[in-house]
């Protein structure tokens, strides 16, 4: 059986500062592939949502991506892009 | 039997989780290094830590499952399954012997869902929101660390638990008693898939000791059935189906988890549970 090989996506975080304010892409994942976390913490507490660089978009389970591309279409930012491995080049 | 029968004092009318004694403090202290049943268990690579224990393996399996090499991803599940086999995560348990739980395990406080947070951006931050209940006396260290709960707590009476719970049960949210690899109970989880982690890491990924199923099977008796489809839906482990050919329910019972939601909706109690323990083929399905 050929191996089954998932999209590779790309997290541009240049673009995609503020991910647990914004949700959109975490939402309307159909397999919930996407995972936020929170990436600063003052003395166990959790900073401001809507301060960039406080939380950290993550791809937790890719090999449940089919590519449908709604993250992408979705994303305010243009910050993600879902690619299958023959367009990567690899 | 399972282990934390075995080891727990449970027996075959009473599961683990109905021992009361498995309520007291002790079983928090059992949770400190050296001092537990845990201590063989810890011995592995794994630090203690909650779910970020599992984050490396787990990551790296679903890695190399993305790339195509199962190879790689059956390896690492077969040593995390094998090194977890004696510290289960969480247990799927039926919505009336919750109601049972909620009776012996003080205190009880309603807080955020993790999972949810993480997976689906879920904000929860108050009562009205809350999905998760912490139990017992793990619990009493809020007092302590109250920032580390975040998205605070709010305390219940046993009355008010068992309506948050029965709220969420008609929604359609499972429920599972944590663990957390522990023989301590820490939380009663309301959950579904996709975005509860033990629900996933043992569906998609064959990570068994994750979610071990309740001790309970769920028969339909098609002498009551009548089709009405009230069940269909709630069924979060793919058990659950409409049988055309009999116009009835039909329920799997190799992938039934007993968490018997498709039970608290039929309106002709069509649906029961019958003890796992005693089914012969079913008895080490866990």
């Amino acid at each position: 059986m050929e191996a089954i090989i998932a999209p590779v996506i790309d997290i541009d975080r240049e673009r995609c500062t503020t991910p647990f304010a914004c949700k959109k892409c975490l939402q309307i994942c159909p397999t919930a592939v996407l995972a936020v976390h929170e990436t600063r913490m003052v003395r166990l507490e959790e900073t401001d949502k809507y301060l960039p660089g406080t939380y950290r978009l993550r791809i937790a389970y890719r090999d449940k991506c089919s590519g449908c591309n709604r993250c992408v279409d979705v994303c305010p930012e243009d910050a993600i892009t879902v690619r299958m491995l023959e367009e990567v080049g690899a | 039997m399972c282990r934390m029968c075995d080891s727990l004092g449970g027996d075959a009318a009473n599961p683990w989780y109905l021992n009361p004694k498995n309520y007291s403090n002790r079983m928090y202290k059992l949770r400190e290094p050296g001092k537990g049943p845990q201590q063989a268990a810890t011995a592995g690579a794994i630090e203690a830590g909650g779910e970020a224990q599992h984050a490396s393996p787990i990551n790296t399996a679903i890695e190399a499952k993305a790339n195509g090499d199962m190879e790689t991803f059956n390896k690492i599940i077969g040593e995390m399954n094998k090194r977890a086999a004696l510290r289960p995560g969480c247990q799927v348990v039926p919505l009336h012997e919750v109601m049972e739980v909620l009776d012996m395990g003080m205190p009880v406080a309603a807080m955020q869902c993790i999972c949810r947070k993480t997976t689906r951006g879920c904000e929860e931050c108050s009562l009205k929101e809350y999905t998760g209940l912490g139990l017992g006396t793990g619990m009493l260290k809020w007092e302590r660390w109250p920032e580390r709960y975040r998205g605070k707590v709010e305390f219940l009476s046993t009355k008010q638990a068992k309506e948050f719970v029965e709220f969420w049960d008609k929604k359609g949210f499972m429920h599972m008693l944590m663990q957390e690899g522990g023989d301590f109970i820490g939380g009663l989880c309301n959950c579904d898939y996709p975005d509860c982690l033990p629900i996933r890491q043992r569906i998609d990924y064959g990570l068994t000791a994750q979610l071990v199923k309740s001790e309970y099977v769920c028969f339909v008796d098609w002498d009551k059935c009548n089709g009405c489809g009230d069940c269909l839906g709630r069924c979060d482990f793919n058990a659950l189906k409409y049988e055309a050919t009999t116009e009835k329910a039909h329920i799997d019972q190799f992938q039934c988890f007993g968490c018997g939601l498709c039970e608290t909706a039929c309106p002709r109690n069509a649906i029961e549970y019958r003890d796992r323990k005693q089914i012969p083929g079913l008895a080490k399905v866990w």
